[in-house]
């Protein structure tokens, strides 16, 4: 983990080479030291333990911009970028992209650093692991987990314990923590993550649980093995439903891959290009009056980076305000595009920013608790998660996926029998306007969102 | 790069410090990767970018189990660490393994790969790049009504070596080079998109000459003007309709649904913690009916033009090719040591790949080649069906885990009546089952229609480069349409219409469980074939 002094020093050194003979200059850091260990059906895998961090150089000169990216952090792999990339603009006939990167900025600071977290040994991640895999096979012999149904075939768990330092996402995507450029911007903020997925796996039905933090002392292992188990193992029977529209419940791990796609598509740059459900969606009532969208780095169950990956502080942008389209994030470059404030949601792409996209997602709720959702319901479904979701219409959020992991039959205000996934394929829009009641919002799977219940749901195939 | 002297000075080094450790296995990759992207978009904005990364990797099986670790810009003593660090962890891991990690045996090769290049991507200047992008999306914008376009190309070139404890001794250097253009059109009021060839571009093995063999000039002309034409265009009729799909979508449907279920990884459940399903199993080898007798399919490590082509895996085992549907039934998997070994496979089948450093391999795809058939070109194929649609331009591609079903869409169709092309569609989505699908291929067009495209694989860390290999196919029913099905409110008043399922039909969906060779059966895991992983061997 580079301290604040010696990742000012890198960067200062490797700002200095690089703005040499160009307009502006920037240097960044991303990345850091991973630890995965990772299990399949009871098996585990290889652990990894890895360093991968790199320096990002880019340069301005003659209406162009260009950029270099090493593994070797250090003034010598700056140097060898700079070098590199004066000798390519030097070349270039001159373009037109403007110059001008943002200036210093005020960071309200973020805790995110765990101590304990960032150096955790091996043998104590890897035992969590075993934990799991202890849990599925004790509830295999049925020695615990719930009473009501034992499995035939054994219980199988799968899946991930990670932990970076440094600039590391709960996926083990690199981050950008340190950012230097030549108008005199200096930002940093080096963080810890802990981020573990289970999925249990049992006579044909799957459920999946994950949980996050930056702090491994926020995580509850016990609660995310026995919410899985619960859901995997609750009852002897699997069912297959006729395609159909029907009343569903979505769980909070459903709502949040919907919402997420809504921060995708919620750029300035998709906006104005006419990709997002934003350009003809500003100001519109777009969905339920009672949902209300806010992407927000600094709520507690959030704790992101209080700058994106060009430096430019984060603030809090409503999306959608009580149902009706209300704002798109802005990144730097669209912002100077289109003479707006940039909000710091630049989208990195290999550390360079690509269009926008907010990330820390936090959806308003209600009262309800997911068992009252449940309770209201007569005859419907419970989906517990999606996948394979892709976004086939971005300007009606159209999207196509299914119900692999978890749904299930609720009949008179009672989860029942577990059903083969289905397909289906969809408008969020559409979705998010039919909503009945909205539960309350806790963290789940990178949103902070509710479960809501919906009066009609189409699924068309079983998978 | 790093010097090949300095790379496998470093792999040695950390070989040698292995050997000190009850290591049963050991193999180290050093590995340079260079990569590159120059895009150019309308309104002189660009983007390029070159990422240079170094690293070396280590992986043993120490006690039954596996151990990995990896370092970037190692040094020395770097490489020792992580030697130890990977014992370490093979050390932890063999507490709670189930069952001892068995090899398929190997032999240990020695040798060099390079892909045939004819002009150094790398080695082009950026200032000769950006001047020939630039003309190619001056091409694009040429029409009133493009709003906005991009031409993206891409490079990548590995070198690496790889060491093993079996004395395997390996250099390959890999290069792949793509691009993908792209144009919209507006009419003020609706937008549309055409891409060449598809949403994600392509890549192909070689360098700077293989953008130059696509005739991209041309390329972009027709892309934008089909964009344009879209915008007039009729919204696709929905219902079940005889589709040809042509080469830049089915490689979508290689790529995403069909190559993932032959890795022998996914078959053993072995790949469940990334989500990595298949609904094929071992006991289907040489039985299933995967698709029609005309879909024949493999993957093949040699391919000339293939940008997944490889001498060697990151297992050290040579690259080959493997049948993976025979005449429409399954006739193999691919396969690493370990995957092998568990199947009872007499040895691997050469496709553990992995795309970075700072990655174990898993099984994956090399080049997935759909063959040609008898069809006739592709107006004959066109010329043979009565009524129905062509589709091309693949956008998205929804998969489920176990690749029972897929749902998608692409830029264009059009309507075939009577063996003619008879309007263009757009606003299309299609869905279907997987195997009902490849079971209803009709028509597959002759080796002339053939095209090669690649494209990174999408689970891979790094970049990966697969390569995917068809003709135009037609395919007897599939559901398309502009819009979602229409669905009926299901009446549950008298309660949800369920159907349980039988205990079999459950045992059916799930996959086999990785098993441990008592000795007594056939092939490489029982016994002298496969490297025993006890510390006594």
């Amino acid at each position: 983990m580079r301290s604040r002094d010696e990742t000012c020093r890198i960067l200062e050194s490797a700002l200095s080479i690089a703005t040499s003979g160009v307009d502006e200059a920037e240097v960044s850091l991303r990345g850091g030291s991973i630890g995965i260990s990772q299990f399949s059906r009871n098996h585990l895998h290889p652990s990894k333990e890895l360093n991968q961090e790199q320096l990002v150089v880019r340069l301005w000169a003659h209406g162009r911009s260009i950029a270099c990216g090493t593994t070797e952090v250090s003034v010598d792999g700056a140097r060898e970028c700079a070098q590199q990339l004066r000798a390519e603009i030097d070349r270039l006939t001159p373009g037109t992209e403007a110059k001008g990167l943002p200036p210093p900025q005020s960071y309200s600071p973020i805790m995110a650093y765990d101590e304990q977290t960032a150096y955790l040994p091996t043998i104590e991640r890897t035992a969590l692991a075993a934990r799991v895999l202890s849990a599925a096979i004790r509830a295999s012999k049925g020695s615990i987990g719930p009473d009501i149904y034992r499995s035939r075939g054994g219980v199988y768990a799968s899946g991930s314990f990670l932990v970076g330092r440094g600039g590391v996402g709960s996926r083990g995507e690199l981050l950008t923590y340190a950012i230097a450029n030549s108008r005199g911007l200096m930002a940093y903020h080096p963080s810890t993550i802990v981020s573990a997925r289970i999925e249990m796996e049992s006579d044909g039905r799957t459920s999946q649980g994950w949980v996050s933090s930056y702090k491994l002392d926020n995580i509850s292992l016990p609660e995310l093995i026995e919410g899985t188990l619960n859901k995997v193992l609750f009852h002897a029977h699997m069912g297959v439903l006729p395609p159909g529209t029907y009343g569903a419940v979505l769980d909070a791990e459903a709502v949040s891959s919907l919402v997420q796609i809504i921060g995708q598509q919620a750029g300035l740059a998709a906006m104005m290009e006419g990709r997002s459900f934003l350009a003809k969606g500003l100001g519109q009532q777009l969905v339920d009056e009672r949902i209300s969208i806010v992407d927000d780095h600094s709520h507690p169950r959030h704790n992101g980076a209080p700058f994106d990956c060009e430096g430019v502080t984060r603030q809090p942008v409503t999306i959608i305000d009580k149902g009706v389209g209300h704002s798109p994030v802005v990144g730097w470059a669209s912002a100077k595009r289109w003479d707006r404030s940039a909000t710091g949601h630049a989208r990195s792409d290999d550390g360079l920013s690509a269009g926008e996209a907010a990330s820390h997602l936090v959806m308003s709720g209600g009262e309800a608790s997911l068992d009252t959702l449940l309770s209201q319901t007569r005859a419907g479904v419970l989906i517990s998660a999606f996948d394979g979701l892709e976004v086939i219409e971005p300007q009606r959020l159209r999207v196509v996926g299914t119900t692999a992991h978890g749904m299930y039959a609720v009949e008179e205000g009672q989860r029942t029998t577990p059903l083969v996934g289905m397909r289906f394929d969809v408008s969020l829009l559409d979705v998010l306007s039919h909503v009945s009641e909205i539960g309350t919002s806790r963290w789940a799977s990178g949103a902070v969102v509710p479960p809501i219940r919906l009066n009609e749901f189409p699924l068309y195939a079983s998978i | 790069m790093y010097k090949s002297t300095f790379a496998k000075e470093l792999a040695h080094l950390a070989l040698e410090e292995i050997t000190k450790s009850k290591a049963t296995y050991a193999e180290v990759r050093c590995e340079s990767h260079w990569s590159e992207e120059v895009s150019l978009y309308s309104k002189g904005l660009e983007r390029a970018y070159s990422l240079v990364e170094r690293g070396l990797s280590v992986r043993v099986l120490v006690g039954g189990a596996w151990g990995f670790a990896a370092v970037s810009e190692p040094t020395r003593h770097d490489v020792q660490v992580v030697a130890r660090q990977a014992v370490t962890i093979a050390r932890i891991a063999s507490i709670t393994q189930e069952y001892p990690i068995r090899l398929a045996k190997a032999e240990p090769m020695k040798g060099i790969y390079r892909t045939k290049i004819g002009r150094d991507p790398m080695g082009v200047t950026l200032a000769d790049k950006l001047e020939y992008l630039e003309s190619i999306l001056e091409h694009l914008q040429r029409p009133d009504n493009i709003i906005n376009a991009c031409v993206r190309f891409c490079a990548h070139r590995v070198h690496k070596v790889f060491l093993s404890s079996e004395g395997a001794d390996i250099e390959q250097d890999l290069t792949s080079s793509g691009v993908r253009l792209r144009a919209y059109a507006s009419d003020g009021e609706h937008m549309q998109v055409r891409t060449y060839p598809c949403d994600s571009g392509t890549i192909l093995g070689g360098g700077w000459e293989v953008l130059e063999a696509l005739r991209l000039h041309e390329k972009a002309e027709v892309v934008a003007a089909e964009a344009g034409d879209l915008l007039s265009a009729e919204p696709c009729p929905a219902g079940l309709a005889t589709v040809i799909l042509m080469p830049d979508v089915l490689a979508q449907h290689l790529l995403h649904g069909v190559a993932p279920l032959f890795e022998l990884d996914r078959v053993m459940g072995l790949g469940v913690h990334e989500g990595h399903r298949t609904f094929l199993r071992g006991d289907n080898l040489g039985s299933f009916t995967f698709g029609s007798p005309l879909v024949n399919l493999s993957s093949d490590g040699r391919h000339p033009s293939g940008p997944g082509s490889f001498g060697y895996d990151d297992e050290g085992v040579e690259s080959e090719r493997v049948e993976l549907i025979s005449q429409g039934c399954l006739s193999g998997f691919l396969s690493g040591r370990e995957s092998a070994a568990s199947l009872g496979l007499e040895r691997s089948r050469g496709a553990m790949r992995s795309g970075s450093w700072s990655e174990p391999p898993a099984t994956r795809p090399a080049n997935i080649l759909m063959e040609p058939g008898q069809g006739g070109d592709i107006d004959a194929l066109i010329g043979d069906t009565r009524d129905g649609i062509l589709l091309e331009g693949a956008q998205r591609l929804s998969i489920d885990q176990s690749g029972y079903t897929f749902a998608g869409t692409v830029e264009q169709g059009w309507r075939i009546k009577h063996g003619k092309k008879v309007g263009l569609v757009k606003n299309i989505s299609y869905r279907g089952a997987t195997v009902p699908f490849w079971r209803s291929c009709d028509g597959v067009a002759q080796a002339s229609e053939w095209t090669m495209s690649g494209a990174y694989h999408p689970h891979a860390v790094g970049r990966l480069p697969v390569g995917l290999g068809a003709a135009p196919a037609r395919f007897a029913e599939l559901e398309v349409g502009a819009s979602p099905p229409e669905l009926v409110p299901m009446n549950t008043t008298t309660g949800l219409p369920i159907v349980l399922l039988s205990p079999q039909e459950i045992a059916d969906r799930e996959p086999i469980r990785p098993t441990v060779s008592d000795g007594s059966s056939s092939g490489a895991a029982g016994g002298s074939s496969a490297v025993e992983s006890s510390e006594e061997t």
